[in-house]
């Protein structure tokens, strides 16, 4: 189980200098919560990059990677080589992982230097959810509208990236690269049998059946003894070839024969050229809008962009692209429309080049059959000179052209030049008809009888069928195997994409029941229950791949959440849904960064994050980071245990100057210490009072004049009558309503320093008064306190009494003065 | 690093004796290096062919 003692900058992000954020207490080894406040700019979000970047296996920082800053953009701008690192000393109960450095290499960026490999191993094995939580990250999975989106976020927060990555590698890449392997198997089957009935003639077809029938023919005429089965005809062919050489046909005629034979089975037809036409035509088209085909290229940027917007929640944007003003949804769904388009466009492109890379298998296939029937006529032409193949030589050159078109870009080319044209090949086949025809005169002048020449012409069609079938039996039998072993991979590859779904199922299904819980807590004042996160298992291309939210909103199931649920409920959904994974799945890792969380919820839940944290992880280290002074403030006194600093200051030379935090009645009386500092102790203290005068009149449902705009806030007078007031009428004569009275005297001493000050000057006031009022003021604050809860006291209405939350603390009402 | 739950889905893949083992080696090989998917299927491939070679020697 790990914790943090201590997390060490230097040379990193906003830190030159080493920064220490030490969780331990002082003489103490154990390591404790903490929650460090520092305005922005101040160096909070250096801690978590660096804490990100020491916990990546892959030595990244996510959201720098998103605004395209990669590993450079790591180091302070002015650190040296070997002065950047982030350094973390871990408690360990096993006692394996002590003090580990993860160092930033100047020369290899993305291979930083580390300590002990073996243990950031154990580091990175201690947690599946990555224990730091930023609130763009909640911002961006509320908004991260559509169920492969959300899926994808929730991968990264369960940590099943990799899975979800091997999944589609599995079904979008693999699988159909492989059926592509076993169509071209099928086309070669196809192109022998083509050649095999070219060789019987026409009404044949490329079965055994058709076979037997067409050679039983020949062996009939020639009366040699029929075949019961195709295994028979190598033994026919033999006795063919004994009565030919019985009738004394000659060698030159077997030789004339077999080119005959040959150039009978092929013949160029219009396929290669009309897939090239086919090719072109669909080029043109698809790069007729050039403009928007290369906006192809601007995927990423519309990605990123989205990605800000996500992350924005101001109602009105500008596009993060052009800079033009925009309404912030509309933007959004303008860029998520243009992104769908250009994704279409995107696999329209990838089809055309898988096209693209098939026509140029069919110009392979078409060179070698050229290159075969020149062989042939080369043959031919040893023994009749005179035979012509001036077209298919041009042919032949055509194509290694065409062939050589395939080079390049051929998107930016635009199209397949070729100087193949359908008219060629009418001239192709009358050149081979004009050769069969001299073959058939030279076969003639040799004065043959037509029997011996019929016998010739037949034993050589036998022998060629008979090796064009061996041919087709072990194309198919390449094909055959290919799909069985093919079979046995997807098999393979299904059974592991079932086995990742069913992991990820029981996954959600374990975490639905803690995200409801933890939603409860959260929202308690929302009738929202059976929170269930369901894999969407039969949705097109994402199915297996996407994810929705369903739950019972005021008895109505509802799917997908956040169609129904606001902003804020939404955002409390994220928040559950992160820590639900937390708690499920990072037994080993008992630490959880917290960066401005709170800020993604309303001021009234607020307090909700911090009922989680200590109802259901009192056995978590948090470290929390706000800029918000009040929050800080409230944490300090909720949880008097941890540990609280603040960042004074920042600048670019040194890094962030960090200090503990003092309550504000310490801060107040450091400052009365110091004559010259009394007018800082009075400003102190007005503000606090004024905070928690706000947090009492809303704790305790004191009255106070509603206002139209957010400049007016109530003065702290009006607060303190509100405050009376309510506490005169529940709880009448009890102490605590003069306590009220007599912090109230001190109210004109300190509204010079309330956030409204009125016109009396401050420098009137002594340190005297501003003792006593924060002596006044702290009687009383004490006496609304729950050192138990750590709260202030609150208004029950079903009980129509004033108590804190565990009861401790109560203002009983009392009708006489005593 | 390749990610520990396809290792363990794999490896228990294996364990059920139903799956080739070959196409298991290249899938552990294609997560422990993250090899992309062009690249795995070329390697079944040239598995698949190298099977059919082997397959037709040892007919003849």
């Amino acid at each position: 189980m790990l914790k943090v003692k201590k997390i060490t900058l230097s040379g990193f992000r906003g830190m030159l200098k080493p920064q220490e954020l030490t969780l331990t207490r002082k003489g103490e080894n154990s390591p404790s919560s903490l929650v460090l406040y520092g305005l922005n700019s101040s160096g909070k979000t250096s801690f978590v990059d660096g804490i990100e970047w020491f916990l990546s296996p892959n030595n990244e920082i996510e959201w720098l990677k998103r605004e395209d800053a990669r590993e450079r953009a790591y180091p302070h701008q002015e650190a040296q080589d070997g002065d950047s690192f982030v350094e973390i000393d871990f408690a360990d109960d096993k006692k394996e992982i002590g003090v580990l450095r993860k160092s930033f290499n100047q020369k290899k960026v993305t291979q930083p230097g580390l300590s002990s490999e073996t243990d950031f191993e154990k580091v990175y094995q201690s947690f599946v959810i990555r224990p730091y939580l930023r609130y763009l990250e909640v911002i961006d999975f509320v908004y991260n509208r559509t169920g492969l989106e959300k899926y994808q976020k929730l991968a990264g927060w369960m940590g099943f990236e990799n899975e979800l990555s091997f999944q589609e590698k599995i079904a979008l890449d693999i699988l159909p690269e492989l059926k592509r392997k076993e169509k071209n198997l099928t086309d070669n089957v196809a192109l022998f049998e083509r050649q095999l009935v070219q060789l019987m003639g026409a009404g044949k077809f490329a079965d055994e059946a058709s076979i037997l029938e067409f050679c039983n023919a020949i062996f009939t005429k020639h009366k040699v003894n029929l075949s019961s089965s195709i295994k028979d005809i190598p033994s026919r062919l033999e006795e063919l070839n004994k009565l030919k050489s019985a009738a004394g046909v000659a060698v030159k005629v077997s030789k004339l024969t077999e080119v005959e034979v040959s150039l009978t089975q092929v013949s160029v037809d219009d396929v290669l050229i009309n897939a090239v036409d086919k090719l072109n035509e669909t080029l043109t088209r698809f790069l007729k809008d050039k403009a928007l085909v290369q906006k192809i290229d601007v995927i990423d940027v519309y990605t990123q962009a989205l990605d800000i917007l996500n992350r924005n929640t101001d109602a009105k944007t500008s596009c993060p692209v052009c800079g033009t003003s925009w309404d912030r949804g509309k933007l959004q769904e303008h860029i998520k429309e243009e992104l769908t388009l250009l994704e279409k466009i995107k696999q329209e492109k990838e089809e055309i080049a898988r096209t693209i890379t098939s026509t140029k298998s069919l110009v392979r296939r078409e060179q070698e059959m050229v290159k075969q029937i020149i062989w042939k006529y080369e043959e031919g032409q040893k023994i009749l000179p005179n035979i012509s193949y001036e077209k298919l030589q041009e042919y032949q050159t055509a194509l290694a052209a065409l062939d050589g078109e395939f080079g390049g870009n051929i998107f930016e080319k635009g199209r397949i030049s070729s100087s193949l044209s359908l008219d060629d090949i009418p001239k192709i086949n009358t050149e081979k008809d004009a050769a069969l025809a001299a073959i058939g005169v030279e076969k003639a002048k040799l004065q043959l009888s037509k029997d011996a020449l019929s016998l010739s012409s037949d034993t050589e069609k036998i022998a060629q069928i008979k090796d064009k079938w061996k041919e087709i039996l072990e194309a198919k039998s390449e094909l055959a195997f290919f799909t069985a072993e093919y079979s046995k991979f997807a098999g393979l590859g299904n059974a592991l994409v079932k086995l990742i779904q069913e992991n990820i199922k029981s996954r959600f299904g374990e975490m639905s029941a803690q995200i409801g819980k933890y939603f409860g807590i959260l929202r308690s004042d929302k009738d929202i229950k059976d929170i269930e996160i369901l894999l969407n298992e039969a949705k097109g291309k994402a199915a297996g791949r996407s994810a929705e939210i369903q739950l019972n909103y005021y008895d109505i199931t509802v799917k997908p959440a956040y169609k129904v649920l606001s902003e804020s409920l939404l955002n409390s959904l994220g928040l559950a849904v992160y820590f639900a994974c937390v708690r499920q799945f990072n037994e080993d890792c008992k630490f959880v960064v917290l960066d401005d969380i709170m800020n993604s919820l309303d001021i009234d839940n607020r307090d909700t994050v911090l009922d989680l944290v200590e109802q259901e992880f009192s056995d978590y280290q948090f470290i929390l980071l706000t800029h918000d002074f009040y929050w800080f403030q409230k944490i300090m006194r909720r949880f008097p245990n941890w540990i609280s600093k603040k960042i004074k200051g920042w600048d670019y030379k040194t890094g962030s100057k960090i200090d503990f935090a003092q309550t504000s009645k310490e801060e107040i009386e450091e400052l009365l210490s110091d004559a010259t500092t009394v007018e800082d102790a009075g400003f102190k203290l007005g503000r606090h009072i004024e905070g928690i005068l706000n947090e009492l009149c809303e704790n305790l449902w004191a009255e106070i004049r509603y206002r139209y705009t957010k400049n007016d806030p109530p003065a702290m007078e009006e607060l303190f009558d509100a405050l009376y007031k309510r506490l005169k009428s529940k709880v009448n004569q009890n102490p605590i309503v003069e306590k009220v009275e007599n912090a109230k005297k001190y109210e004109p001493v300190l509204r010079n320093f309330t956030a409204h000050a009125r016109s009396n000057s401050a420098s009137t006031v002594s340190p005297t008064e501003v003792k006593r009022a924060m002596e006044e003021w702290f009687i009383l604050e004490e006496d609304l306190w729950c050192p138990d809860c750590n709260r202030y006291v609150e208004y029950h209405r079903s009980k129509d009494a004033i108590e804190c939350k565990c009861g401790k603390k109560k203002l009983e009402k009392v009708s006489t003065k005593t | 690093m390749g990610s520990k739950i396809i290792k363990e889905h794999l490896e228990a893949l294996d364990a059920e004796k139903k799956y080739d083992k070959e196409f298991i080696r290249i899938l552990q090989g294609a997560n422990e290096q993250n090899l992309d998917g062009e690249s795995v299927a070329e390697e079944v491939i040239k598995a698949i062919n190298a099977r059919y070679v082997k397959s037709q020697k040892d007919n003849s």
